[in-house]
C-alpha cells in the first residue's frame, strides 16, 4: 500500500519468513528484506515482503496519526 | 477513508480485442488530512514514516514546497542532499520491480537476495557525494555481472530496439529473461498520451500546483490542458533512440525497458543534480516536484503563519492511472489472441506502469487476478 500501516510481527519462522498480525489475521510475509526483526517489532509491508522494521514506540505513533486524520486501517470495501 | 488502496482494472475480451476498460483507483488522497494544522518542521518529521515505498521522495519534494512557501531556497549541499535521497529511492524501487515483482509476473526465478543487496547499499548512498559514489562503485559491478550481462556503457549505448530485444531474447540473466517474457505476443501501437516532462516552472505553478490547491478533485484525477498524461520512466527517456523506437512498436515494451535504462543510467551519474525544482505560488504558497520512480511528484502547499492551511500531493499513480489515461489507452481496442493473451495484457501493462498500491486485474468472465 501506500500509506505505512505498521503490523505487528507475532511469529518468526525459518527461511527469513514470519508472521505478522493483519487485524486479526495471521499473515506469512518475507523478512529477507530487513535485518534483526524480533516477535513484537512492528514493520511496514508491501507486496508480501517487510520493507521497514519499527520499534514498538514509532508504530504506535505512526497509528495515532492516522487515527488522528480519520484514517482507518480497516480494508476498503471491494 | 481507509488506508487500504487498490488500483482496480477490469475490461471484456470480445474474441479479437480488449474493450470497455475500466481502470479506478480508491488510493487514499490523505496528505490535506494528515498535515493540516502542522508546523512545515512537523510536516517534514511525520512525511517518511507515514509512505510505505516511496518517504524520502515526499519527505524531500515536501520540504522543497515548504521552502518555495516561504520563499527561500535550501543551501546547495541540503538540495544535493534531497536529490541523492530521492535518486536513491527511485533506484531501490526499480530493482524491486526489476528483481523481484516483474519476475513473479513473468514465472522467471526472482532473486530476493541480491535486492537486499542493493537496497541496503542504496540506503546508505545519500549521505555524502563520497557515499554515493561507493555505492555506485559496488552497484555498477552488481548490476553488469548480474542483471545486463554486460557492461554498463555497452549496454546503454546499444541504440537500436532490436538489439535491446536481443538481448533480451537471449536469456543470458534472469532479467533478460524477464523482459522477454513480459513482451507482448503481439505487437501493437497504443495511441499516444501526451508526456508529463519539462513542464518549466510556470506551467508547474499555473497547470498544476495551484489546480491541486483550489480545485476539488484535482488531485484524484489530474489532467494538463484538458487530456491526460503519462508520467515515468518511459516519460523522462522518450528522447533515447533504442526507447522512441520501441515506443512506436508497443509502449508496453518500452516501459519495461525504459525501467531497466533509467536503472542503468542512474548508476552512471555522478551526482544527482535536476531532479527537484521549486517555484512560490504567492505568499504563504509554495511548490516542489521530484522526479521519483514512478513518475512526476508535486507537492503544494499553503500556510498560514507558519502552519499549514491546505497541503494537496499529486502523485503519478493518480496520472498513470486516471480512468481515460495511459493505462485506459494502453488497453481500449488492443489486439489478443485469446481471453488469456487479453488478461495478461492487463497485468503487464499494469504492471508495467506501477501503481503504489495493490493492483487487481480482472477480464469479464474469468476470476480476478491480484
Amino acid at each position: 500500500m501506500c500509506l505505512a500501516l505498521p503490523v505487528r510481527v507475532i511469529e518468526l519462522r525459518d527461511g527469513d519468513r514470519g508472521v505478522v498480525d493483519l487485524g486479526g489475521v495471521r499473515k506469512e510475509v518475507s523478512l529477507a528484506l530487513v535485518d534483526g526483526v524480533s516477535v513484537g517489532d512492528y514493520v511496514i509491508l508491501h507486496v508480501g515482503y517487510a520493507l521497514t522494521r519499527l520499534d514498538p514506540d514509532e508504530a504506535q505513533k505512526t497509528l495515532e496519526t492516522f487515527a488522528a486524520a480519520g484514517l482507518s486501517p480497516e480494508p476498503a470495501a471491494p | 477513508m481507509t488506508l487500504e488502496g487498490r488500483v482496480r482494472v477490469a475490461a471484456r475480451f470480445d474474441g479479437e480485442r480488449i474493450e470497455s476498460v475500466s481502470v479506478r483507483s480508491d488510493r487514499p488522497l490523505a496528505a490535506n488530512a494528515l498535515l493540516a494544522g502542522r508546523t512545515g518542521e512537523e510536516a517534514l518529521a511525520l512525511l517518511p514514516g507515514v509512505f510505505a515505498v516511496c518517504g524520502h521522495s515526499q519527505a524531500t519534494v515536501s520540504a522543497a514546497a515548504i521552502d518555495a512557501a516561504a520563499d527561500t531556497a535550501p543551501p546547495q549541499a541540503v538540495q544535493r542532499r534531497r536529490e541523492r535521497e530521492l535518486v536513491a529511492e527511485t533506484a531501490s524501487e526499480h530493482a524491486f520491480r526489476l528483481l523481484l515483482d516483474w519476475p513473479r509476473l513473468a514465472g522467471v526465478e526472482e532473486d530476493v537476495t541480491l535486492l537486499a543487496r542493493v537496497r541496503s547499499l542504496l540506503a546508505r548512498a545519500p549521505e555524502s557525494e563520497a557515499s554515493w559514489g561507493a555505492a555506485r562503485d559496488a552497484l555498477i559491478g552488481m548490476v553488469q555481472s548480474r542483471i545486463l550481462g554486460a557492461g554498463l556503457d555497452t549496454w546503454l549505448e546499444q541504440f537500436s530496439a532490436s538489439e535491446w530485444l536481443e538481448w533480451a531474447r537471449s536469456g543470458r540473466t534472469a532479467t533478460a529473461r524477464t523482459l522477454a517474457a513480459l513482451c507482448p505476443a503481439t505487437e501493437w501501437a497504443a495511441p499516444d498520451t501526451a508526456f508529463l516532462t519539462d513542464l518549466g516552472r510556470a506551467r508547474l505553478a499555473g497547470k498544476i500546483a495551484l489546480p491541486a490547491l483550489g480545485q476539488p478533485g484535482f488531485e484524484a484525477r489530474p489532467e494538463l490542458d484538458g487530456g491526460t498524461a503519462e508520467c515515468g520512466p518511459l516519460a523522462r527517456n522518450h528522447l533515447h533512440p533504442a526507447l522512441r523506437d520501441l515506443a512506436r512498436r508497443d509502449r508496453i515494451v518500452a516501459r519495461a525497458f525504459a525501467r531497466l535504462a533509467e536503472f542503468a543510467q542512474i548508476l552512471r551519474e555522478e551526482n544527482c543534480a535536476g531532479r527537484i525544482d521549486q517555484v512560490a505560488l504567492g505568499p504563504g504558497r509554495g511548490a516542489a516536484t521530484g522526479e521519483m520512480a514512478r513518475g512526476l511528484l508535486t507537492h503544494a502547499v499553503e500556510l498560514d503563519a507558519g502552519r499549514v492551511r491546505r497541503y494537496a500531493i499529486v502523485a503519478p499513480t493518480e496520472w498513470n492511472f486516471h480512468p481515460a489515461g495511459p493505462l485506459y489507452r494502453e488497453l481500449e481496442g488492443r489486439p489478443a489472441r485469446d481471453a488469456g493473451a487479453a488478461r495478461r495484457a492487463l497485468e503487464i501493462a499494469a504492471a508495467t506502469l506501477d501503481p503504489c498500491v495493490e493492483l487487481q486485474c480482472e477480464l469479464e468472465g474469468e476470476p480476478s487476478h491480484a
